[in-house]
């Protein structure tokens, strides 16, 4: 909706600028074009000032400037002087058909209008009235009159006249701008629906209808596109799921079996240790393929969380007496450091306890000659966020392969082969943080420990 | 389970732990038809706690326990030689969200310990593992 106002705003904006530009432009225009006169310095007005002001009189004769003769000239235009009894005094070129004596009447009249057909344009002189004479149909004369009144409201009126156009203006493209975005709107709205991946249908007409089919062929494709990844996701989890349900059902039987053989008496002793063997190997095949499953389920989003508000602080507790209590070698030595009792996450307390005990156990099954292992607590300075550290001081892993610890063994972002273990206990803390809007922080430098850090929103 | 199955086993798993889980529901099917729940008591030293009663015997002497005491020992000694974290004995006594109960557990532990240790101040059954929780060794039964 933002959007659409900013393109409206946008809209508005352009059409009133483009409106003042043409109104400045056709100002300019006016004035240079059309109110001035091509031939200014020849107006009628100034030649038969020129001719009136350099018309001098000489004993009985008349004598004309040479410049008033070349405007005349110039000009095609004729002159005279009727002096104050009607009579022409002097001439120059007079046409032959006009008359040399004037009546009062006359000469109101062609002051006026026009003399014969002739626009003539008056000024005074000493003597009389110069009369300047233009060829036919060269010049239009008009009259104008106005009301005083009509003359001082003429600002008021301009000025009502801009703000009417104005007005005008506003109301035009406000009315066109909101017709556009009438039919803009749906497909906003569509394609913000597109970027979140919901199926959209937009009704398409008009002139837009370009656009909205393609929206609707776009998401089309998008809901096909998942359909088929949610279905390729699915058979993938399924396909694990069914491979060590079915795995699982001839492993009991290599474990009943082993482990009956173990304790029969009548079995001899190297054998008893050799199925002991058996079903040891049997044992660790059974924890993979449920690791197998978790880690498959929590990459696919398929594992449900049973989420609930606990403290880090039970949690770094049961673990550790979970390791003193299974029997813990005295080469290890594990210290608790809790910041503050009181941190709580939102999270599923069998997976936290799952990630820390397999960095723990990471910590135990890669310093095979003892270490000391640090698990600590702490919270973010803005408290947003806290912090679940398991560290050692071990061997540590080099720089290069931190990105490999996350991936899962044997797939293609993995490039350097496991070493020891089956390989998912990093990616199954990592896949376990993820699904806690969390994530997963290593650092170590070979030969000066492992530090993995467990950061959860607070809950 | 919700059916009214008792337990359940997911397979693969070991026959010892199969027969382990028969002899548990067997246990407690007898024990429920002669004498339901009956609670174990058990020696610690000179000192036999009985639980059913929940009453400490030492030689002629008789201490009784109180309700919180007594479940603070009943979940010891069902987890008896495993370190016990404070919360979940908290969670025991308690219940649910029983933050902030420290203090009073540490309180009620010593009190246990004055009625079954012979030196409270330096425990051989009743021990504490630091930062963690405690524990409760029972030697003979």
């Amino acid at each position: 909706m933002d959007g659409i106002i900013r393109i409206l705003r946008r809209f508005i904006g352009l059409t009133i600028l483009i409106c003042a530009f043409l109104f400045v432009l056709n100002i300019v225009m006016l004035s240079t074009l059309i109110f001035k006169e091509r031939n200014e310095e020849q107006s009628p007005k100034l030649v038969v000032q020129n001719v009136a002001s350099t018309l001098s009189r000489t004993n009985t004769s008349y004598e004309l400037g040479e410049e008033a003769e070349k405007l005349l000239s110039q000009n095609q235009a004729w002159a005279m002087l009727v002096d104050n009894q009607g009579k022409v005094t002097w001439d120059y070129l007079l046409p032959k058909d006009l008359p040399r004596s004037y009546t009062l009447t006359e000469v109101a009249k062609f002051s006026r209008n026009y003399l014969a057909d002739y626009p003539v344009f008056i000024w005074e002189h000493r003597d009389g009235l110069i009369v300047v004479g233009y060829p036919k149909n060269s010049y239009a004369k008009y009259q104008f009159y106005f009301l005083i009144s009509w003359i001082k409201s003429l600002p008021l009126r301009v000025v009502f006249l801009l703000i009417g156009n104005i007005a005008l203006v506003l109301l035009l493209t406000i009315l066109i701008g909101t017709r556009l975005i009438k039919s803009i709107k749906p497909l906003v709205s569509g394609i913000h629906a597109l970027g979140r991946e919901e199926a959209v249908y937009v009704e398409s007409k008009g002139i837009l209808n370009d656009l909205a089919n393609s929206i609707n062929y776009t998401s089309d494709i998008i809901q096909v596109k998942n359909g088929k990844l949610k279905a390729r996701d699915e058979a993938r989890s399924n396909w694990i799921a069914g491979i060590s349900h079915d795995i699982r059902t001839p492993l009991s039987m290599v474990l009943g079996y082993a482990s009956e053989l173990e304790e029969n008496t009548a079995v001899p002793g190297e054998q008893r240790l050799q199925a002991g063997i058996i079903r040891r190997q049997g044992e660790k095949l059974r924890s993979l393929i449920n690791d197998l499953n978790l880690v498959s389920m929590l990459e696919y989003e398929m594992q449900p969380l049973n989420v609930k508000v606990i403290r880090l602080s039970v949690i770094a507790r049961q673990v550790v007496s979970e390791f003193l209590n299974n029997g813990l070698d005295d080469t290890y030595i594990i210290h608790l450091h809790i910041s503050d009792e009181s941190i709580k996450v939102k999270a599923d307390e069998k997976l936290l306890l799952r990630a820390i005990t397999n960095l723990v156990q990471n910590s135990i099954s890669h310093n095979p000659e003892g270490c000391e292992i640090f698990l600590e607590t702490s919270l973010s300075s803005d408290h947003l966020t806290c912090q679940f550290i398991v560290s050692d001081h071990g061997r540590g892993i080099p720089q290069e392969e931190y990105s490999d610890l996350m991936e899962l063994p044997y797939s293609s972002g993995r490039k350097r082969t496991i070493h020891n273990g089956h390989g998912l206990g990093l990616p199954m803390v990592a896949r376990i943080t993820k699904a806690h809007q969390g994530r997963l922080i290593l650092k170590s430098n070979a030969g000066k420990g492992l530090r993995a850090i467990i950061e959860l929103p607070t809950g | 389970m919700g059916l009214g199955a008792d337990d359940y086993i997911v397979k693969p798993f070991l026959p010892r732990e199969l027969v382990l889980r028969l002899m548990a529901i067997l246990k407690r099917m007898y024990y429920s038809s002669s004498a339901p729940e009956r609670l174990p008591a058990f020696k610690l030293g000179e000192y036999i706690v009985d639980l059913e009663s929940a009453i400490v015997h030492r030689n002629t002497e008789e201490q009784p326990l109180t309700a919180k005491e007594h479940a603070l020992l009943l979940k010891l000694y069902e987890n008896q030689g495993r370190i016990v974290t404070s919360d979940a004995l908290c969670q025991a006594v308690w219940g649910d969200d029983s933050y902030g109960y420290e203090n009073t557990l540490m309180v009620h532990i010593r009190r246990i310990r004055e009625k079954i240790e012979a030196d409270p101040s330096k425990p051989l059954s009743l021990l504490t593992v630091r930062g963690l929780g405690y524990k409760l060794l029972v030697k003979e039964q």
